[in-house]
């Protein structure tokens, strides 16, 4: 039981580093530009194969692909964005619109990614389109709990990536320029912030924590084009918890889902027998209860006591 | 007829409405005037049922109608136009005006399917097209809504109100942008409604010079309260006005 | 395939995506409500009457009702395709399919009515996955993962080429039906109205429509149209998988409806036709030269599909087909009128 215990621990702090990475990004975008973007899943599954990739290609392990997988989705995510999302924004198109283009894009990239699975698989050799979780190397073992350097690598990750961000949007000049233009755009281009080219970077900087978390997210789960959909919806539960607008919150609830599902969720099926396939039904019960409760998120609580 | 006793509207803390009294008796012509940002289109909000007052109550023909949603209020007889014209673009002018009046059969769900709404819109068509003549907008009955100019719009704003057939209408800036001969068409038709098929009327409105010739009662506000009201001789001739213009 | 069958075989998918359009379209284009989720209501149809279908053809032969023994169910097939129940339990399909999904539907309108547009999309989004999940894990409802075979066509008695010939025809009835029906409640005040909340829901409210009411009219009538969709393609491919019920399908639906013109029933048609012409001449191509084509012409062909869309969404919002007013008396008695007066003059 203990040892159960300890595991779903463990597991929610991995898993909500991970959860944490992909949710950031689309906080950020949604704070910026004031819409969701569902092509965001796709933008770790590039990581995913960057880090399959540099192993299959290159032999390196998977924390040798993170530069790359910071650096090519923030590009693809940064052209997306400035030859799709952004002439509709600018365009004033319903939200709706815009909603559906990110998919449109999303799915596109899905295949793209596709097409390139098949490609590199018949080229190794090997079946990339459903790939076991990358390599990573056992550290200790903790009650039963196997930590591999993955474990450790990604909360420092997380961590390092959190902290820098909230430094960054606080101390810096950037940084300040963000949430100025996610409070209010208007105000902040009539005091002389560049709006687009602070946007265009923010958007740049989603895609490439989305490769981050991708490559995480490749040491443990099965690396297939279509994981992207299934993080998709949990990076956006946790974004949801936070009002879609406060990083603090994103990351408790990225946090929140990962303890549900990894401790909450076991123990249910310990004692009810309920099937672990039920497990996604987690974050979607999440959306539907914070969404109608009370859609600013559990942010809107703190705003309330002010 | 309409009756707003005490009411109160608050916004994150801001008194945008402070226990507002108002009386509009049946079939008369009343002004609602006071510099921008003092409540009065909240005021309308408030009693059309966009907002619901924090307190005080609102009385239409001795009913109760705090709280209740627009479309209800709306049903009981008060119609409501907009600072901003509220058209509906992607409709033509004559399906803006069609679908303006209440209660037709043919919007039920199941009567939709029948041919009992035919002999119904037949008649509002009619009523449609005399009320496009007046407003000499008939030529424009099928062009979107979208491709008016907008001191059209401004018309056809009103006509929808006019159209629901209401016993009372809150007219908020009527003539808003519009030019002083067109401005006084309008109140000689806001007033030939009200004088032939007793209609009342509560209207918000910036060109005093005008709305004082028609109107038969005025009230003044200021930053969420009443500060004066009257006939508008007498309010014309107030000193309160003009320190709430001049201060305002 | 011979053309005669290939060509009925697009008209049957034809069929099926019209009805799955015009859902959309009534939900979208005409008002307002940016429905997400189309594909859970076209699985909701799908699985409900799959899961009694089988059931009910078991029972009636006299079966032992245990829906996870392929060998029972074909069994009971055979059976029962020999007799003329083969067209109750087909309408009784039909019927529990929308229904259920008609309940769903007002389900959802209380998120529809509530959410803004993006969060609408996720709540629907997800809700469609729950019934996924749901479907595929729960093996009393449909069989868990392994799913449901052996739904009878009608007309299987009759074999090969006039099974699915006749089976085209009863599919395009029934969308002629519900063309009809739509084409009657669009060109009425009703359809008035709902453009009007699509507009603008609060001049709307304020003229005394009531916005929620009839939203929640428009969820359940496109939810039960989308769950006879779902009933109708269960009886064509003959068996019943919760895992095609993916957010693809939902897109696919966007396609057509925007390609074809969002605001016009007939645009809904129009889309409906272009994608099913595509979708199945590439998917023939896909399969004649599979071996000598180097990228996968699927994947080619969903990536065809999003430009399209983004196309569409970037340069060609409206969609082929524009939206036109509404067709009531008051169209031609008022320009009757207008030639009257003699002033009848464009702007």
């Amino acid at each position: 039981m203990l040892d159960v215990l300890v595991g779903g621990l463990m597991a929610t702090l991995l898993v909500g580093s991970l959860y944490t990475l992909m949710a950031l990004g689309i906080t950020l975008t949604y704070s910026v530009s004031r819409f969701a973007n569902f092509s965001h899943g796709e933008f770790s599954v590039i990581g995913m194969y960057i880090a399959v990739a540099c192993f299959e290609g290159f032999k390196l392990p998977y924390y040798f692909s993170l530069p790359l997988s910071f650096l090519v989705p923030g590009a693809v995510l940064l052209v997306a964005y400035t030859f799709v999302y952004r002439p509709l924004e600018e365009r004033r198109a319903s939200p709706i619109i815009i909603v559906v283009s990110t998919f449109a894009v999303a799915i596109a990239l899905r295949y793209v990614v596709y097409i390139w699975v098949d490609g590199y698989s018949r080229e190794i050799g090997r079946n990339l389109l459903a790939y076991p979780p990358l390599i990573t190397k056992p550290l200790a073992v903790f009650h039963g709990y196997t930590i591999a350097d993955n474990f450790v690598l990604a909360l420092v990750i997380m961590v390092a990536l959190t902290s820098a961000l909230h430094f960054f949007l606080h101390q810096t000049k950037t940084g300040r320029a963000i949430r100025a233009i996610a409070d209010n755009v208007d105000l902040a281009r009539s005091k002389g912030i560049k709006a687009s080219l602070i946007k265009s970077f923010t958007w740049f900087m989603a895609g490439g924590l989305a490769g981050v978390g991708g490559v995480f997210w490749a040491t443990y789960t099965t690396i297939s084009p279509e994981a992207g959909w299934l993080v998709l919806l949990k990076a956006f539960a946790a974004a949801i918890i936070g009002g879609m607008v406060s990083i603090n919150w994103t990351i408790a609830g990225a946090f929140i889902i990962s303890f549900s599902e990894n401790v909450l969720m076991r123990f249910v099926w310990l004692f009810f027998g309920i099937s672990l396939a039920y497990q996604p039904l987690i974050s979607f019960l999440a959306i539907a209860i914070v969404l109608l409760l009370r859609p600013q998120g559990l942010m809107g609580i703190k705003l309330r006591r002010a | 007829m309409l009756e707003v006793v005490k009411v109160v509207k608050s916004f994150y803390g801001l008194r945008a409405l402070d226990s507002v009294n108002l009386k509009v008796e049946k079939g008369s012509m009343v002004g609602l005037i006071g510099p921008n940002g003092s409540g009065k289109t909240t005021l309308f909000n408030v009693i059309s049922g966009v907002y619901k007052p924090d307190e005080g109550e609102i009385y239409l023909n001795g009913e109760k109608i705090a709280g209740l949603t627009p479309h209800e209020i709306c049903g009981k007889g008060l119609g409501r136009s907009f600072q901003q014209p509220r058209l509906f673009k992607e409709m033509t002018v004559l399906e803006n005006i069609m679908v303006s009046a209440r209660s037709q059969k043919g919007e039920s769900l199941s009567k939709a399917l029948t041919r009992s709404w035919l002999e119904e819109e037949a008649r509002l068509a009619k009523k449609a097209f005399s009320i496009l003549k007046f407003l000499q907008l008939e030529r424009l009955a099928f062009n979107p809504a979208s491709n008016i100019s907008a001191g059209q719009a401004r018309l056809l704003e009103i006509a929808k109100v006019l159209m629901g057939d209401p016993q009372i209408a809150l007219l908020d800036e009527p003539t808003g942008g519009v030019a002083p001969r067109l401005s006084e068409k309008i109140f000689d038709y806001i007033r030939k409604i009200n004088r032939e098929f007793g209609v009342t009327f509560l209207i918000i409105e910036h060109k005093l010079g005008v709305l004082f010739d028609y109107v038969d009662y005025v009230y003044l506000m200021d930053r969420g309260k009443i500060v004066l009201e009257g006939k508008p001789e007498e309010v014309a001739k107030s000193s309160t006005a003009l320190e709430v213009y001049l201060g305002g | 395939m011979d053309v005669a069958s290939f060509a009925i075989s697009i008209m049957t998918w034809f069929g099926i995506y019209a009805l799955l359009s015009l859902s959309l379209n009534l939900e979208l284009g005409y008002t307002g409500i940016p429905n997400f989720g189309k594909v859970a209501f076209f699985g909701i149809g799908a699985i409900a009457s799959g899961a009694l279908a089988s059931r009910l053809m078991l029972a009636i032969a006299g079966m032992p009702i245990d829906i996870s023994s392929r060998e029972a169910l074909f069994k009971a097939g055979d059976l029962i395709a020999q007799t003329p129940l083969t067209f109750p339990i087909f309408i009784f399909s039909i019927v529990v399919g929308a229904s259920v999904a008609a309940v769903f539907g007002y389900l959802s309108s209380y998120p529809a009515i509530r959410l803004k547009a993006d969060y609408l999309a996720i709540t629907l989004l997800a809700f469609g996955e729950v019934v996924r999940i749901i479907a595929r894990t729960d093996e009393s409802i449909i069989n868990g993962p392994y799913g449901v075979i052996g739904i009878l066509n009608p007309y299987r008695i009759l074999g090969g080429f006039q099974t699915s010939l006749l089976y085209a025809v009863t599919v395009w009835v029934i969308v002629a039906l519900v063309f009809l029906f739509i084409y009657k409640l669009i060109n009425s005040p009703y359809g008035r109205v709902l453009k009007a909340i699509r507009e603008d829901e609060l001049a709307a409210e304020s003229l005394g429509k009531n916005s929620v009411k009839i939203k929640q009219q428009v969820m359940i009538i496109g939810s039960a149209i989308a769950g006879m969709a779902g009933a109708i393609y269960i009886h064509h491919t003959g068996s019943v998988q919760a895992d095609t019920f993916v957010p693809l399908i939902t897109i696919y639906i966007w396609v057509m409806v925007m390609l074809g013109g969002r605001g016009s029933y007939m645009g809904a048609l129009v889309g409906s036709g272009i994608f099913v012409v595509m979708d199945q001449v590439l998917l023939a191509v896909a399969t004649t030269y599979k071996e000598i084509l180097f990228i996968n012409v699927n994947y080619l062909k969903q990536i065809i599909f999003m430009l399209i869309l983004i196309f569409v969404i970037m340069k060609m919002p409206h969609g082929v087909v524009k939206e036109k007013a509404v067709k009531t008396p008051a169209l031609s008695l008022v320009e009757e009128e207008l030639s009257h007066a003699g002033s009848r003059e464009g702007s």
